[in-house]
């Protein structure tokens, strides 16, 4: 992917995603098939899957609350992704329980900490 | 045998130092209300952005300038998989909008931040010297035992 886009921290999280996606579909694909050589594509799928989630797992303490903001900056999501997560779990984006409200806040806190300060504005009281 | 920095007077890197001037840097006492307004707007501009719905990347696609651009790679223009390319999103707004403001400078400063030091992307970049574009099957020597 790199060599056709220049890649951004918003791809970290899809391309995991889809690749999470792409083998999970190969490994139902594969799951009843007696064949060796399709036993053995299992096997391997599993063992890739399991590495996987183990660079996922130490994705996030890496980059920390950085993500948030980098999906919030994308025009195209903004705060999309985390209704998607509200939705799927059945919250109501509006309560405080949700994904949605505290990434906005962080981001806004964000903006006005870490931004303002490295520019040397005054924080707004 | 060296001694503590309590223990001698001699201290070229001010070590000993309370530092409170990093506690209590100079340009706090130097910002002026302008730039308290360009925190504001920046904040006004935040919520600007978050209150106003998601891109369509189809409306933006149309006006993307290198869209029609001859020397851009036809394969990315054509490809089913084309992505919106966010910073460019970003850069045309800065250029020829002024909707978002400084938002455009958080835009870049986190954008610019290149992610290869994800894991996975490091292993798809060893992957790709082990196993070559033209290469479909890698040789069974990649898979042995080296205790065997």
């Amino acid at each position: 992917m790199s060599k056709r886009h220049s890649v951004t921290l918003d791809y970290i999280i899809t391309g995991y995603n889809d690749m999470f996606h792409h083998m999970d579909g190969v490994m139902r694909a594969l799951a009843k098939k007696k064949t060796q050589w399709k036993d053995h594509l299992y096997f391997t799928v599993n063992l890739v899957r399991q590495k996987l989630s183990i660079y996922y797992t130490e994705e996030t303490p890496m980059t920390g609350m950085l993500l948030i903001p980098v999906h919030i900056l994308d025009p195209f999501w903004k705060l999309r992704s985390f209704r998607k997560w509200d939705k799927g779990m059945d919250i109501n984006p509006k309560d405080e329980t949700s994904y949605t409200t505290p990434y906005q806040v962080a981001f806004l806190k964000y903006v006005e900490n870490e931004h303002c300060a490295k520019h040397r504005y005054l924080p707004v009281t | 045998m060296a001694s503590s920095p309590g223990q001698s007077g001699y201290d070229p890197y001010n070590w000993s130092s309370d530092g409170k001037e990093y506690l209590m840097p100079d340009n706090v006492a130097k910002t002026t209300p302008e730039r308290s307004d360009c925190a504001a707007r920046l904040l006004t501009a935040t919520r600007i952005y978050l209150n106003s719905p998601p891109e369509l990347p189809q409306y933006w696609g149309q006006i993307n300038p290198n869209y029609n651009d001859y020397h851009s790679n036809t394969v990315d223009i054509s490809s089913t998989l084309w992505l919106p390319d966010i910073t460019d999103w970003w850069l045309q707004h800065e250029e020829m909008y002024s909707t978002y403001g400084n938002l455009c400078d958080v835009a870049r400063d986190i954008f610019s931040i290149i992610p290869h030091g994800v894991r996975v992307e490091g292993g798809f970049s060893l992957g790709r010297d082990v196993i070559p574009w033209r290469q479909s099957k890698p040789p069974a020597r990649l898979f042995t035992n080296r205790s065997q």
